[in-house]
């Protein structure tokens, strides 16, 4: 049985107003994707990012499944965003933490690692 | 807040309550007990009992108190299983059924019980035709519903109670939904064993009855011992103040239940109309449910963001996030809508202190929320 308020005010805030949603509009230098899903009809996520001078530039993104999932998303574009591509690692401890993901969505923690890892795979080959 | 739970739970009527703390109640002497208080007791239990069977159209000495509804689907159908399980184990029940009742069923498959799971029609409801075809000359039991919990479908039980006694099957119904809210005469329908709960029609949670018709061949089998209360078929002392207060509640949901149900009508009338012009929706449910329950899927949304985008508004959405068994409505799934729009289901259920403003919050709430979470949505 589930007790208590499943989303802390962080995943509220982020999931009220995800300002990094949507579709990718470059500003300068070219554009990384990436995405994950879970199965066909499961959770998925996109992710892009302007490639700008070696770093992440402006992200966005889109999701489909639960508030956690959003929130994820929007967090991970606010903490990637100017981030140098041989110094970005996924920030799992942080996402976890600030948004206090229960033990079973923490799978989708790790699709929306998959997704960034390759968004930042995509963009190193963009800058080769 | 805004609740449109009521298909979860109702309030407890403040006149339950009041009904509750009645000095005599609160004193709640054991029923059983041969003494001054504890004949008070028992009066106010049979009172109680006598309010209940009203509910539904039984007798007094053909209601038992239970804990709650699924206790009393539990006793139905695995204590009428056993009972007449000499004579065969074949039984039949619908996919559409509340988990009380589904898993029940399970349950007796690993006994050695052979169920025959009839599905719906696309509209949710039963085709007689279906049922017939399952039943079987072994066949000892059929359970389904009265009004689905999720879509407000309402099933002709008169049809299926017929049907079944002309087959001299037993009939279950779980009239957790309907009890107060619909007519049901149980004796007109020929339903022989039927499940009710206090805490749907604004009584107290924990305490429910089983009607067990008084009828040659409805027998159950109890599935707890250690005492001989509720005709050897339910022992434990009676919770007598829960018991009062459904008997309170059984009798306000029968003087009002024309008005209740006209009070509902006018919520679903100011609902739909507010959210129908919404691109692929898709109602799961029509005019001709039980009007206290709208059900509405969109496609490209998913039940438990569209739950916390909707809120301060209470609903029960579909999702698969938010339920225990980490599936999306089984039901939903079960009238061939995808398991995509399952997710996306959001139940709306009103009840007597719903009020137009409520309605109006609900519109503009879910409005938003759809709009906001197909905008975020990737293309599937």
């Amino acid at each position: 049985m589930q007790v208590g308020d499943p989303y802390n005010d962080t995943v509220r805030s982020l999931f009220r107003a995800p300002g990094h949603a949507g579709p990718c509009e470059p500003v300068a230098g070219r554009v990384a994707t990436g995405r994950a899903s879970a199965a066909s009809d499961g959770p998925r996520v996109e992710l892009c990012a302007d490639v700008v001078d070696g770093r992440l530039g402006t992200c966005r993104f889109r999701a489909w499944r639960c508030p956690h999932l959003i929130a994820a998303a929007e967090l991970l574009c606010r903490l990637c965003e100017n981030r140098p591509l041989d110094d970005a690692p996924f920030p799992a401890n942080e996402v976890s933490r600030r948004l206090s993901v229960p033990v079973h969505k923490q799978g989708l923690v790790l699709m929306l690692e998959d997704a960034y890892n390759a968004l930042l795979e995509n963009a190193l080959e963009a800058t080769r | 807040m805004v609740y449109l739970d009521h298909a979860a739970t109702t309030p407890l009527d403040p006149r339950v309550a009041a009904a509750m703390a009645d000095p005599d109640v609160l004193l709640a002497a054991n029923p059983a007990s041969n003494h001054v208080a504890g004949r008070e007791s028992a009066r106010i239990v049979e009172r109680a009992r006598a309010a209940v069977a009203a509910l539904i159209g039984a007798r007094s000495d053909e209601v038992i108190f239970t804990s709650g509804a699924t206790e009393s689907d539990n006793l139905a159908i695995q204590g009428a299983a056993r009972y007449r399980a000499h004579r065969g184990r074949h039984l039949v029940t619908m996919r559409t059924e509340h988990k009380a009742v589904t898993d029940t069923f399970r349950a007796l498959e690993k006994q050695g019980f052979e169920v025959t799971w009839v599905a719906p029609e696309t509209d949710g409801r039963l085709s007689l035709d279906a049922l017939d075809a399952a039943l079987r000359p072994d066949t000892q039991l059929v359970s389904v519903m009265h009004v689905n919990n999720e879509t407000g479908i309402i099933q002709d039980v008169a049809a299926i109670g017929a049907l079944c006694r002309s087959r001299g099957i037993l009939y279950h119904c779980d009239a957790a939904q309907s009890a107060g809210k619909l007519e049901l005469d149980v004796e007109a329908a020929c339903i022989d064993l039927t499940s009710v709960s206090a805490h749907k029609l604004y009584g107290p949670q924990g305490v429910g009855a089983l009607y067990v018709a008084d009828r040659a061949g409805v027998e159950v089998e109890p599935l707890l011992f250690g005492g001989g209360q509720e005709k050897r078929l339910r022992p434990g002392t009676l919770p007598v103040r829960l018991i009062a207060g459904f008997g309170k509640a059984s009798a306000l949901a029968v003087a009002e239940r024309a008005d209740a149900l006209a009070h509902t009508r006018g919520m679903r009338k100011r609902l739909w109309p507010g959210i129908r012009d919404l691109p692929d929706l898709v109602r799961n449910g029509d005019d001709d449910s039980y009007p206290g329950i709208v059900n509405v899927s969109a496609a490209g949304v998913e039940g438990e963001s569209l739950m916390l985008g909707m809120e301060p508004v209470c609903v029960a959405s579909g999702s698969a996030c938010n339920s225990a068994s980490g599936e999306s409505s089984y039901v939903l799934r079960a009238m061939g809508r995808s398991d995509v729009l399952a997710q996306s289901a959001i139940r709306f259920s009103f009840g007597r202190g719903t009020s137009d403003e409520d309605i109006d919050v609900a519109i503009e709430r879910y409005r938003w929320a759809v709009a906001h979470l197909r905008a975020i949505a990737p293309a599937a």
